[in-house]
């Protein structure tokens, strides 16, 4: 082989080397602003995402890239991935609380309301609870029938914040299925004062007034909170209830199923379930509506609207 | 012998376009084989408009889309082969993008390599930095891999390299010219924003050639690409006028886009600093300005950098026109000032090596003087040679701050995937009816079911919003009563095994939730639940 050739074979290798290089560097995201510190400023949620799926791989044992893609999935509601990548921080890094409160949040909005009460009685054992923890935790209680529990989270909530409007909302639930509708009533109001944007407190006011019978003032109710939240599934049940209430069966069971097709937990399934049985009941439907009742029941044994139906039937 | 030797030294050396296409290419492919599902969102939209024409459904009459219907049709064959053999979809879209690359940089070699003898050192030097500058720009193309403006960068460099070569007064390959010219043509009517650049482009060359008094060499009527541009772009527009129902494109998609695009507009600071949410592909702004400066200082050292300039800054015209912030629409820009910043290296390790030359008294072969024929075949090639890896050495520094890798910065997130799986059945019908395009594609096309829809996203939806707040109220009124109507209809007509309705969007939802006509069609429909942001319902 001359000498010639050899030259030849050394700058292709380097050839190919130089370039094989510049292809691994400029796939690589990790120079210029792409680190962890800029991620926590300026999440741009999607971005982050594939960002840090590759640098999760090439550091495995990174709590703050775990952490750092669970906030991102948390920005667009992919709430199953924001557990996984917590549970995998929490692995590596048990002392951060705000793990903790992101993964309860995530577990809350699964509706998987056992494990989020774990995650956030760490934080309240921790003593480092805030309003916001306390109101999850009510809540979570009332997910759970524990309405004197939830009541009193709902208190500690306002102890640390006497404006918190969550915590009214959560208290105002309670009282609800209490059946302390005078209070629930003014909890609502307080809560809607803090912040006005909040549709779930018009719900718990169309609730009451739908049980007092005052059904007109009970829509203009729920037609606000869908003002506010035009998905708001819990609105549309009360709407149904109203309609039913006025003999509108038909309407009443499409607000109904809306209600039911926008429904994300359990609570508020059973809740609508229950209401869909009686307007079944009406509708001279008794198989579907005992159908219904099973269903709210085997969710919620104390479903105030499925016992109700449960009777007639 | 004598004229072999010929030959080979009127060619850049052949290694130093092998090569790093070889090794490139093998990294793209690598990436493609390594996640063989991933597929843009619009290219799966688009083949799934495809799939739905195989289906019987043809564009205006089974289905609604801002492109023109024409870009489903070119696609029909593609899906036909890929049905017909049970290939899958994704991944075949991605070799075949890979294809075309591949073919792309054959054929871009086959373009310089003519009378290469006749440019200057420097321009003859350049063509290593400037290819091996595409393809690295292609392998962080990863995710936008043949995506409307990936394939507009590929027919247009090489419409790109036709042009300059013809400025120079070099003969060209009329049958490439044709075929570039008929490819870059098609592109742009699929989506006429990129004219801008090929406009800017021509108005580049012909006064270059007014100035430069080459005059004679801008002979536009006698370049083959350019004739055959303006044919298929008169010839593309006749033949829409064979497509079933094509009058409803121009007389309602038409205006409505017209009047209503910039309802998806995002503000000027979003805009300008580059931060969509669905990730970025410009890198680091302060080097990117400071290598198009570099780029502008250095302006009369070579025949290129003027013309990339004029390229990356209507690319910019084309982001900023749009409005959107999208980061695809970034692409024909990052291609120009990535390839002027190839350039821009590429000068600087000349310049280093000239410096070298002249402390060790040796010979000067970086010179801008034409190419002396007469030296030895050996001498220029080496100066090739070390001329590349100066460049590419120095260019890795820069190489990830100039851009950001398409897949890192973009991702599909699974929204609607799990439901779909766990609802319905491959080939079955489903309707998604949302203004988030990536919940809908590509999960469709890679879980092989079919939107029911005939908006297979509702684009319509935020500009007839933006529309109905208008002076024109009543129109745009009857034109969302219109929409509704439609999905009722498909509703009725498809009866979908899954119907999944955006909660995001308010007045969507409360405009259908509030229509009798939908609150009918939905009692064949059992209400499943929320998930992810959609209100779900299961045929009953």
């Amino acid at each position: 082989m001359n000498s010639n050739r050899l030259i030849g074979i050394f700058e292709s290798i380097l050839i190919g080397a130089v370039v094989f290089l510049n292809g691994l560097i400029i796939q690589t995201p990790l120079p210029d602003s792409w680190d962890l510190k800029f991620l926590d400023k300026f999440s741009q949620a999607i971005g982050d995402v594939a960002f840090l799926d590759i640098y999760l791989k090439r550091n495995p044992k990174s709590a703050t890239g775990y952490a750092a893609r669970a906030r991102a999935y948390a920005i667009d509601g992919i709430w199953t991935e924001v557990v996984k990548n917590c549970d995998q921080a929490i692995e590596l890094d048990k002392d951060d609380l705000a793990l903790f409160r992101l993964r309860g949040k995530a577990l809350f909005e699964l509706d998987e309301n056992a494990k989020a009460l774990a995650d956030f009685n760490h934080i309240v054992d921790s003593g480092s609870a805030t309003a916001e923890d306390f109101s999850i935790v009510s809540l979570i209680d009332t997910r759970l029938n524990r309405f004197d529990s939830a009541i009193a989270n709902a208190n500690k909530a306002l102890e640390k914040h006497a404006y918190w409007s969550t915590a009214f909302e959560a208290r105002a639930l309670a009282e609800y299925e209490l059946g302390e509708y005078d209070k629930a009533m003014l909890d609502a109001q307080k809560s809607i004062e803090m912040y006005k944007e909040r549709p779930i407190p018009f719900v718990i006011m169309a609730a009451i007034l739908n049980d007092r019978g005052e059904t007109d003032k009970a829509i203009s109710m729920a037609r606000d909170a869908l003002k506010r939240d035009a998905a708001c599934g819990a609105a549309y049940w009360q709407l149904g209830v109203s309609q039913d209430k006025l003999k509108q069966f038909n309407d009443a069971l499409s607000s109904v199923n809306f209600s039911l097709s926008l429904a994300t937990t359990d609570e508020w399934r059973a809740k609508e379930l229950g209401s869909r049985a009686l307007v079944y009941l009406h509708l001279e439907k008794a198989d579907l509506a005992r159908q219904d009742c099973d269903a709210a029941l085997k969710i919620n044994p104390l479903c105030k609207s499925a016992i109700e139906a449960r009777k007639q039937i | 012998m004598e004229a072999n030797q010929n030959n080979d030294r009127r060619f850049y050396p052949l290694k130093l376009l092998v090569i790093p296409g070889v090794v490139l290419l093998s990294q793209l492919l690598f990436s493609i084989l390594s996640q063989p599902d991933t597929i843009n969102h619009d290219c799966a939209f688009i083949l799934h408009g495809a799939q739905l024409i195989l289906d019987g459904r043809h564009p205006m009459s089974g289905f609604l889309d801002m492109a023109p219907p024409i870009t489903f049709y070119a696609l029909v064959p593609f899906c036909f082969l890929c049905q017909s053999f049970a290939l899958p979809l994704a991944l075949t879209w991605n070799l075949l993008c890979l294809g075309f690359i591949c073919a792309t940089y054959i054929l871009a070699i086959l373009i310089v390599e003519k009378d290469a003898d006749k440019h200057t050192a420097r321009d003859w030097l350049m063509v290593g930095p400037l290819f091996c500058g595409f393809l690295l720009w292609n392998l962080v193309m990863s995710y936008h891999l043949g995506q409307r403006e990936h394939l507009f960068v590929l027919t247009f460099f090489l419409f790109f390299l036709l042009r300059w070569k013809r400025l120079l007064g070099l003969e060209v390959d009329k049958r490439i010219a044709i075929g570039t010219g008929i490819a870059c043509g098609f592109i742009c009517f699929v989506k006429p924003y990129f004219c801008a650049t090929v406009f800017a482009l021509e108005l580049y060359w012909f006064f270059n050639a007014v100035l430069r008094k080459r005059r004679t060499n801008y002979a536009l009527l006698r370049a083959q690409e350019v004739l055959a541009f303006v044919a298929i772009g008169a010839a593309c527009p006749l033949v829409s006028f064979a497509i079933p129902n094509i009058g409803e494109y121009y007389d309602r998609i038409i205006p409505l886009v017209v009047n209503g695009y910039q309802a998806f507009d995002v503000s000027k600071s979003a805009l300008f600093s580059f931060e969509s949410i669905h990730g970025q592909l410009v890198g680091n702004r302060l080097v990117v300005i400071a290598f198009v400066l570099l780029g502008l200082f250095l302006i009369r050292t070579t025949s290129l950098l003027a013309p990339l300039l004029v390229w990356t800054i209507s690319g910019f015209a084309i982001y900023a026109l749009q409005g959107k912030g999208w980061a695809y629409h970034s692409i024909p820009m990052v291609a120009g000032y990535y390839l002027t910043a190839s350039i821009v290296v590429g000068m600087f390790a000349i310049y280093l090596l000239r410096l070298f030359s002249r402390l060790n008294k040796s010979g000067d072969y970086w010179s801008s003087k034409t190419i002396n024929t007469d030296e030895s075949h050996m001498v220029l090639s080496q100066s090739a040679v070390i001329a590349f890896l100066f460049y590419a050495a120095l260019s890795i520094p820069f190489a990830a701050s100039l851009i950001h890798n398409s897949s890192v910065s973009a991702k599909i997130l699974p929204v609607l995937d799990t439901v779909i799986a766990r609802e319905t059945k491959p080939k079955d019908n489903v309707l998604i009816l949302t203004t988030n395009f990536s919940a809908a594609f590509p999960v469709v096309l890679q879980t092989d079911r079919r939107q029911a829809a005939r908006y297979l996203w509702c684009f319509n939806v935020p500009m007839v919003e933006m529309l109905r707040k208008g002076p024109d109220r009543e129109k745009w009124d009857g034109e969302y009563a219109s929409f509704i109507r439609e999905v009722v209809a498909d509703i009725r007509d498809s009866k979908p095994k899954l119907i999944a309705f955006d909660k995001w969007n308010d007045s969507l939802h409360r405009d259908l939730f509030q229509d009798p006509a939908v609150s009918e069609v939905l009692n064949g429909y059992e209400p499943l639940r929320g998930e992810n942001g959609f209100a779900l319902w299961k045929l009953k």
